[in-house]
């Protein structure tokens, strides 16, 4: 049997005197700081990112509107210049044309004195009216509002009115892709 | 790093307002936009807005919306965020000239931004012809 003395000895031989309680907890402390400032990093990260998501969508939405407003502004000036080729037929009329045709005569001219308003030749493939016109409303974040508008005569109610064919938002200029050509093996004939 | 964690729930949150305001005021943008004629506006802006007035110094209706943190429409006690519309009108010889702007503020300043905290969360300005031959016609878009 053993006595006293000798168990003594023994348990000392067996434990240490550093503690791994300690340090255990002070390596998992360390870890969870870490984790939490990494998730935390990350969080800031992803929410920032979308913030700047949505401020780019804002800008270009701002920029959409305020190009629609001035191809509003443009459509005003294209009727404000229709009614005033109406006026000018009870000063300037050919009899030997119809009333629609002086109509188209005169607001030809006038519509030529606004900028960036071209007439549209009437084509069998397009739907276009025998008097259409387009025009172009540009933005400043590479896109623009292109309008097509068909121009008729009312000879009963002796006024000009418009119809629009066409209000389209388009971009620019095309991003252009680079066109990378591989040469890939075509085996064995 | 609990700063951190609170930047990022109120980045998060100012994102989401944003994304969330521009598609309130586009939808009211696109019901001025697709009338065909200035009495369809008015009525559908009317239908559309909880509160709706008349200011007689600037010729301009006033619409506005009152919504509540989660965005659902509240009554002007609960509101967290409101949209105002302002509307105003511009009698040509040719027609009816719209100026539109909408604009969607938040009751509350957003905590950690110091930066741009006063201003609205969106504000759009556009325009809408309505020409004289309308009254009584269809226009198509």
């Amino acid at each position: 049997m053993f006595n006293v003395d000798e168990i003594e000895i023994k348990k000392k031989s067996t434990t240490s005197n550093v503690s791994i309680g300690i340090g255990g907890t002070l390596i998992m402390v360390i870890f969870v700081v870490l984790c939490l400032t990494i998730f935390a990093t990350l969080s800031f990260t992803t929410a920032y990112s979308d913030l700047k998501l949505s401020k780019k969508t804002e800008e270009i939405i701002t920029d959409y509107y305020a190009t629609n407003k001035k191809a509003e502004e443009k459509l005003s000036e294209v009727y404000d210049k229709l009614i005033s080729a109406q006026n000018e037929l009870n000063i300037n009329y050919d009899i030997n044309i119809s009333k629609t045709a002086n109509f188209r005569a005169t607001a030809t001219e006038k519509l030529m004195e606004l900028n960036d308003v071209t007439i549209v030749k009437n084509e069998e493939n397009n739907s276009f009216s025998e008097f259409a016109i387009y025009y172009e409303s540009l933005g400043d974040l590479n896109q623009k509002i292109c309008v097509t508008l068909n121009i008729y005569f009312d000879e009963e109610k002796n006024e000009p009115y418009y119809e629009i064919v066409s209000w389209n938002l388009t971009n620019i200029e095309l991003p252009s892709y680079e066109e990378e050509i591989y040469d890939l093996w075509e085996g064995i004939e | 790093m609990l700063n951190c964690f609170g930047m990022a729930r109120y980045t998060q949150i100012k994102a989401n307002d944003k994304t969330i305001a521009i598609m309130k005021a586009q939808t009211a943008l696109e019901y001025i936009k697709s009338s065909k004629n200035s009495s369809e506006m008015d009525d559908t802006l009317k239908s559309t807005f909880s509160n709706s007035s008349y200011d007689k110094i600037y010729n301009q209706y006033i619409y506005t919306d009152y919504y509540d943190k989660s965005w659902n429409k509240c009554e002007v006690e609960e509101k967290e965020y409101f949209m105002t519309l302002i509307v105003s009108s511009k009698q040509l010889n040719t027609g009816d000239m719209k100026d539109v702007s909408v604009t969607i503020q938040k009751l509350k300043k957003y905590p950690f931004f110091k930066k741009d905290n006063n201003l609205p969360i969106i504000s759009f300005e556009t325009k809408k012809f309505f020409p004289n031959f309308l009254i009584g016609r269809q226009q198509n878009v």
